[in-house]
Order: C-alpha cells, then structure tokens, then sequence
C-alpha cells in the first residue's frame, strides 16, 4: 500500500522525535553528574599525549604510573600523568567526573566490578589482578578454618572480599559463624588487628603490601589461608568517559600488548606489587 | 547609580581569615535598609515579629508558617515577580532569613549576601575562601539549608565544616571554629538553631571514614567555643548494647543533617538522627542479629528524636522510630511542636515525618508514642502497633547481599528534605510527598580504593505498582483527626518545602519549575507561574515597608531532586541558573 508523500513525511518525523526523545530520556536516567561550570572544560586536543589520572591515596598509585606510562610508550604519545591531589579521604564516583573533564582522560585503579559503574562512564581491560587476603598476628592459625567460631574477624567495610565473607559467614549455622566488625578503611582494619580488638583481618592485598613496608607492626603480620573461604582474585583497570571509546578501543590494544609483552610483569615485579598479569582478558 | 564601596575588610584581617566580605549602596544618599536594623534578641527569637522569618522554619515550633494576610485567597492570583536575584549555580537548598526587611542568603559554595527585601538591591555580601577541593568537590554540601541569626551576628555553617558568625550589618567575619575535618568526611549541609543562649549543630557525612559517628555540638554565641558534644551513636554502656556487639570503630551514620526546633517551656531541643550506615545492614554488621544475651541491633540512636538540655547537651530522653534501618530511610527530618487533644485529652505533642511518609507524632515531654498515619504507599512497614508505635517490619523487603528486592520508599524518601508545614489556621500538617519504589541490589563499595561512596547499592528507582503515572504529591492532614482533608497529585515531583500563610494559601513548587498557591482548605491550585529552574528550597514569606512578599530560591544540583526527576525523564532543567524569585501584590 502505497504512503502518501506528506503522511509519510509525518512519519519520518514521528519516528525521528521519538528517537530523539528515547536519546534524551537515557542520557538522564544514567545520572550522569551535572556541574553548573561543565562548559569551561572542554575536550583536551592531545593527538600527541596520553593525559591519565593517578592517585596518590591508592596504595597501587606507583605502578598505576608505571603502567600509564607504558601504555602510552606503546601508543607512541607521551604520557601526561596527572597526580591527584584530592585531599578528602572517601569520595563519591560522582566525583570522578570532574577529573575527567579537567585533569585526565583516563582514571588509573579501578576495580573491574559487575554493575558498580553507572552509565556514564566505561572500564577499559584490567592491567592486572590481584585480590583480598587475611591477615593476622605471627600466632594466629595459618587457615581461617581454624580460627575458632566466635572469634572476632575484622573486614574492610563492604569491600567485595567482604561480600564473600559476609555470604559464607551468615550461610553458616548461628554457633558456627565468626564475629565480623567491619572497619573503615584497610589502615583501621589491620590497626585491629594489631591491638588486638580482632584475630584477623581481610584487606586489600596492595594495601596490605604497602603498609608493611613503613609500619613495623603492620610488617609483623602474617598472610593467612583463606580455607574453607574462596576469595577470587580481582581484576584491575582503568575509567573512561563512556564516549571516549575510541580511546578506550586503543588502551585496551595497549594493555593487551604490554600484558603480552611481559611489561606488567615486570612492573608488578619492580614495584613489589603482590598480584599477576591477567590470567583471561 | 552609582555603586559605592563603603566599607571592606582590613587587609591584615582579610589576609588572617583567608575571607573576603565587602558592603554596598546602591545609592549613597538613599538610607540604607541595614542601618535600622535591630538586634535579635532571645526574646525576639520566642516571639518573632509577623514581618520577619528568623529561624530555619520560622519559629521555634518548626510550623514554616507565615502569619501575614496580606496576599490571600482572593487576590492571591495577582501574584506577580517583584525582583530577581542571581545565584551561585548549584544545589540551592536554602532558607532566606529576614530581619527589618532585610534578607540573608546563603548561595552555593558559601558566598552570603544581605539583600534589601524589598527592591532587591545588595547591602553586603560575604565569599568564603574555601579550599581548593573543597570547591572542586562541590555537591550537595556546597548548600546549606538554613543559617541562624542571634543578637548582631548571622552563624552559618560552611562547607569545609567549620561554624563562623558575621556581622548581620556589614558581613564582616566576627569569629571562625572548625569542629571537624572536612578531609575526613565531616560536612555540614544544614545550619544551626540558637536556644537558650547556644548554638546546636548536627554533623553529618559520617559515613565509613569516621568510626562511631555522628555528633551534635552547642558553641558559645560570642565566640564560637565548644560547649558540648553529644554523639548520635550510643557509646557501650548507654543504653545497653544496641549495636549488635560491634566495637565502637565499627559503627557509622547516625547522620545528625538538618536543624532542630525547640520548646522554651522544657527547655528542651529536639533534633532527628539519620540511619546507620552503610545503609545495607549486612554490610555494616546490624544483621544477622546477635544472640548474645543484653546484645540488641536496634543502632540508638538512629532514627530516632533527640530531646537535648541545649545548655548542657545532656540526653533528657529519645524515641526511636525505625530500629536497624537498612533502607536509607531517615527519620530527621522538622520536629513541628503543636499543642492538640489526643484520645480527649491536650497533649504536647511532636509530629514527624520520616522517608517512609508515615506521619508520627509523640509526646514531647516523655516521648511516649501517640499515633501514626500513612500517606504514600510504602511496603517496608507491615504493621504498627496501635498502642506503642512498635513496627514490624515485612521481611521481603530486607536487602541482602545477592539478591535484588523492592522497597517502597525508594531511598529517597517518600518525602525527602523539602519541610512539612503546619498552619494554626486549619490545624493541618501540609506535606509535600512522592510515590516510588526501588529495586535495590547490595553492591561493593569499593571499585576504587578512595570512590567508596555511591556504591553502597544500586537503587534501580520504579513506579510504584498500577501507578497512573504521578510522582509529586501534596497531602493536607487535619491535626485533631489525622484525616485526610485534601490530596493533590501530579505527574512533576513536589521538590520544595511548604508555606502556608494566614492568607488561607499554601505556596509550594516542583521539579517541573513551577511554584504554586494551593488553597489550604481545598487544595485547589490558585495561583502558579513557571520559573527558570526546580523550586528545591524553602520558600519564605516576611514584610518589607508594609507589603507581604513571598520568596523562594530555584536551582538544580541537590541529589534527593535529581533522583526523584530520574522517574520524570521528560521534564528537564538546565544545569546552572539558580535564582532567588520574590513575589508580591502589585501596586494597584
């Protein structure tokens, strides 16, 4: 059946505001943030650099750079690291945007977790893995299966380690579970640990590695088997800007090559890094 | 006109306070508004004068009514616009105070200026030098709720969370404290109440950075200094153990985020406490319950009322309203003081409304609980006991981590900030309310070491079920019954706080950026007149040479309106372009 020219016209123009309506109502519901001065900002003209985002407040900040500069040794551009200066101790993803638009194109140290980045913003490939472990006193058991029930196990609050413990801990009958005090920060968790408030502690592997190195009573703690627990290792990446996915395309080949090349693993080597290459990407 | 610097800062002073505060006349020869300003004495403070609006909600009750009468029923649809004035851009969550006709208001990010409440003109204005992340970090904080004045100064709460007090006639800084470190997640989104000779301020932010939580403290007028500190989360040994054996480095929230009212009779401040956090109670250790003997979960004192000796800060009693809440659902919001019969006998009773939209009212010399009322629809809450208030809560609705379940209110709030107002004229609670639900799935909260926040789930905000599609709402219920005696609804949601007047008209606005009169006794739309932005403040009403002038701040940012607009993904606004809009009669 044969469209009448101006009826058709009508409808291509239905169709296209509905279109355009569809395209606005998903940038919204994304909640992506919205600051009044967004305007000023931007998009940086470097065909030459790479302009990423480090962060000092991460314990794997260091070779976070490392890893910013190799990936930009194999784009052949030059790396433009950005040092996060931020000085409040917890920020909210939120927050991310304003690095984004101002200070780098790319955010180094972010987990590689299902759902826990809102629409706006991608992850690129990890660069590396590595995970959550118990820590505790030189008297501690060497497993976590022997930690008697009732005893007092401190855990980064809401980390995804701590997911698990919470899962396996509450699947258990109420006279076997551990106690769970969760701490704020990896630094109070293995703090608890060290004046004696918990038997052990689930940190973040890196943090853990960071703080032994400049804290002696930190030092003297010991790794602990997380048996009958599986902790699965994490993987580890960078954030971009959801339309940045030419960049993104790019870095990902990057990570890809460096990985493949044995840069990682020297880097996570030369940094002392506990962690791996990523074993599947 | 010409404008003419009259007065600044010393350097040397300007330098020392790393602030910068400057006072204007518009036209040297006029006189200036401020010069007959008077002071605000505690008397003035317990009686406020018709024409001015001094606290927070205007009076100490917490009623955020206006008893002027000039712009009524009647004439109400001759309002028009009297002035503008440009604001900071960002969350503009605030409240004007207004002192001899001239009106203080806070603008995103700390600047304060003195405006003449009747032309509009600039008498002061006052910019704090804020530290560079702290701008950088803006948000929600970067607003402040309400200020409060006492005798000559103006106290505000700034956002690197510290309290200052200004001169209220030239907006020179008299004195600076700093009761917390903002680097350590200590914000301040809400002003102080002055009673009794102090100033009581609540913390907030107290989130997984700061072990044992929040706090309220009271500062001398004069000087600032810290008189007391009362903690929001209970300490071992107080009443019992509440938080489910957690040690005091394990417990979090109890949010103390918006200003209390006050009785002169008791002398006694009350002031709501927000939730545990994190809000998921597997996370935060709340759940599973212990079963150590004298061990309970209930997290005092979150969600509760406060009744606070405000000389002394000292506990008088509390009343809990939600135990171990896992939702967000805060219970902190105005405490309104009426005076009313309840089951044939006056009680002096305290009506609140938490997320959950259920109106709650206690006696606010004990805390007895005295009855409960619903409003929008809600499945946390499966029953309340009649007698005592107790909730038993439905089960289904208990986050837990790996598993998506649904909850209504969404997080936030059936009603959220925006205040609930009570007029004396129809002894009617006007609430403005919102219809929604989430499906909420517990997530990690950290995908980056320092980004923690914002992951404590995902609140995959709906509909509620058969919903026809409106979101805002406005419910009138009468005092003395708990009827219902009018209910507004609409598509745009309800994003301001509520005024009703001695006129007979209640002035409230939306998302969808228009401000409305409603009729208090019908709920019939009066008046309505389309703005440049959300109306997500308190409006005001006060006098200035005679005339009623009705004033209210416009502006986008603040994230209880943004998450509500989210549902309304047709109604759009632009980003910055915040405003105070004033309105009054014509000439004629």
């Amino acid at each position: 059946m044969a469209v009448p020219r101006a009826a058709g016209r009508r409808l291509i123009l239905c169709v296209l505001a509905i279109l355009v309506g569809n395209r606005l109502a998903l940038s919204q519901s994304g909640l992506r943030p919205e600051l009044p001065d967004e305007e000023k900002f931007g998009r940086p003209a470097d065909e030459f650099a790479l302009s990423y985002c480090v962060d000092p407040r991460d314990p794997g900040w260091e070779m976070d750079n490392a890893i910013g500069q190799a990936i930009a040794d194999r784009l052949l551009l030059e790396a433009r690291p950005h040092i996060v200066a931020d000085t409040s101790q917890r920020a909210e993803i939120d927050d991310l945007y304003r690095h984004l638009l101002a200070d780098c194109r790319i955010y180094f140290g972010f987990k590689l977790i299902p759902g826990a980045y809102p629409d706006w913003l991608t992850v690129t490939r990890p660069y590396y893995e590595t995970g959550y472990v118990f820590v505790g006193p030189a008297s501690a058991p060497s497993r976590l299966a022997d930690i008697p029930a009732h005893e007092p196990i401190g855990s980064t609050l809401g980390s995804s380690g701590d997911f698990r413990l919470v899962q396996y801990n509450n699947s258990l009958p109420a006279d076997r579970r551990w106690k769970r005090f969760p701490f704020g920060s990896d630094a109070s968790a293995m703090e608890a640990v060290v004046d004696g408030t918990v038997t052990a502690a689930l940190v973040w592997a890196p943090a853990f590695a960071q703080s032994r190195k400049s804290d002696s009573a930190i030092g003297a703690l010991k790794v602990i088997a997380s048996e009958p627990l599986n902790i699965p290792a994490m993987q580890v990446g960078a954030v971009l800007l959801s339309e940045d996915t030419f960049l993104r395309s790019n870095v990902d080949k990057a990570i890809e090559a460096i990985v493949a090349d044995g840069t990682v693993e020297k880097i996570l080597k030369d940094q002392g890094m506990p962690g791996t290459p990523p074993r599947s990407q | 006109m010409q404008r003419r610097y009259l007065l600044a800062a010393s350097a040397a002073v300007s330098l020392l306070l790393s602030t910068s505060s400057h006072v204007f006349s518009q036209d040297s020869q006029e006189k200036n508004r401020l010069d007959s300003f008077t002071p605000v004495t505690d008397d003035v403070l317990l009686n406020p004068p018709d024409g001015d609006w001094l606290h927070w909600r205007r009076t100490y009750d917490g009623w955020g009514y206006s008893p002027l009468d000039q712009i009524n029923k009647q004439n109400v649809k001759d309002l028009s616009v009297a002035w503008t004035w440009s604001l900071t851009p960002g969350a503009t969550e605030t409240t004007p105070i207004v002192r001899d006709g001239v009106l203080y208001i806070h603008n995103n990010l700390d600047k304060i200026q003195a405006l003449d409440g009747a032309t509009g003109d600039l008498l002061w204005e006052y910019t704090r030098d804020l530290p560079e992340a702290v701008v950088e970090a803006g948000g929600n904080t970067a607003t402040k709720r309400n200020m409060a004045i006492y005798q000559d100064k103006l106290i505000v709460a700034t956002s690197d969370t510290h309290i200052i007090a200004l001169d209220a006639k030239t907006g020179q800084l008299v004195w600076d404290v700093q009761p917390a470190d903002w680097n350590k997640g200590w914000r301040y989104s809400s002003g102080p109440v002055v009673a009794d000779g102090v100033i009581i301020q609540g913390m907030t932010g107290c989130g997984n950075a700061q072990p044992g939580g929040c706090f309220v403290t009271g500062h001398d007028p004069e000087t600032g200094k810290e008189l007391w500190r009362f903690h929001s989360i209970a300490r071992d040994g107080e009443e019992g153990n509440s938080w489910n054996g957690l040690p005091l480095e394990s417990r979090f929230g109890a949010s103390v985020w918006i200003a209390g009212t006050y009785d002169p009779e008791t002398k006694t401040v009350f002031t709501g406490v927000g939730q545990p956090y994190p809000w998921i109670a597997e996370m935060s250790g709340l759940l599973p319950a212990s079963s150590e003997p004298g061990v309970t979960n209930e997290a005092l004192y979150s969600d509760s009322t406060l009744a606070l000796d405000p000389k002394t800060g000292d506990l008088k009693w509390y009343h809990q309203y939600l135990k171990n809440d896992t939702w967000d659902l805060d219970y902190v919001y105005e405490r309104i003081l009426v005076d009313l019969p309840f089951r044939g006998s006056d009680r002096k009773q305290l009506i609140t409304t938490g997320k959950l939209g259920i109106i709650e009212s206690i006696d606010r010399e004990n805390g007895d609980w005295l009855w409960a009322k619903e409003t929008v629809p809600q499945n946390v809450v499966a029953s309340i006991d009649p007698e005592t208030g107790e909730k038993t809560i439905n089960e289904e609705a208990i986050p837990h981590i790996g598993q998506t379940t649904l909850n209504c209110p969404a997080d936030p709030g059936g009603r959220g900030w925006p205040a609930t107002a009570y007029s004396p004229r129809t002894q009617t609670l006007y609430l403005p309310l919102a219809e929604y639900c989430s499906n909420t799935t517990p997530q990690p909260l950290d995908p980056g070491q320092v980004y923690t926040g914002g992951g404590r789930a995902t609140f995959a905000r709906i509909p509620v079920e058969g919903s026809d599609g409106n979101i805002g709402r406005v419910d009138a219920i009468k005092l003395t019954d708990q009827s219902t005696l009018w209910s507004h609804r609409q598509r745009a949601p309800m994003t301001s706080a509520l005024l009703p007047t001695a006129g007979g008209v209640v002035f409230g606005g939306d998302w969808n950026r228009y401000f409305y009169a409603f009729d208090d006794e019908t709920g019939e739309v009066l008046w309505k007149i389309r703005t440049n932005n959300a109306i997500n403040s308190f409006p005001v009403s006060y006098e200035a040479d005679g005339k009623q002038y009705v004033a209210v701040a416009v502006g986008n940012g603040s994230s209880q309106a943004r998450s509500l607009a989210t549902l309304t993904p047709e109604l759009r606004n632009p980003a910055a372009g915040s405003a105070l809009w004033v309105f009054a009669l014509p000439e004629n």
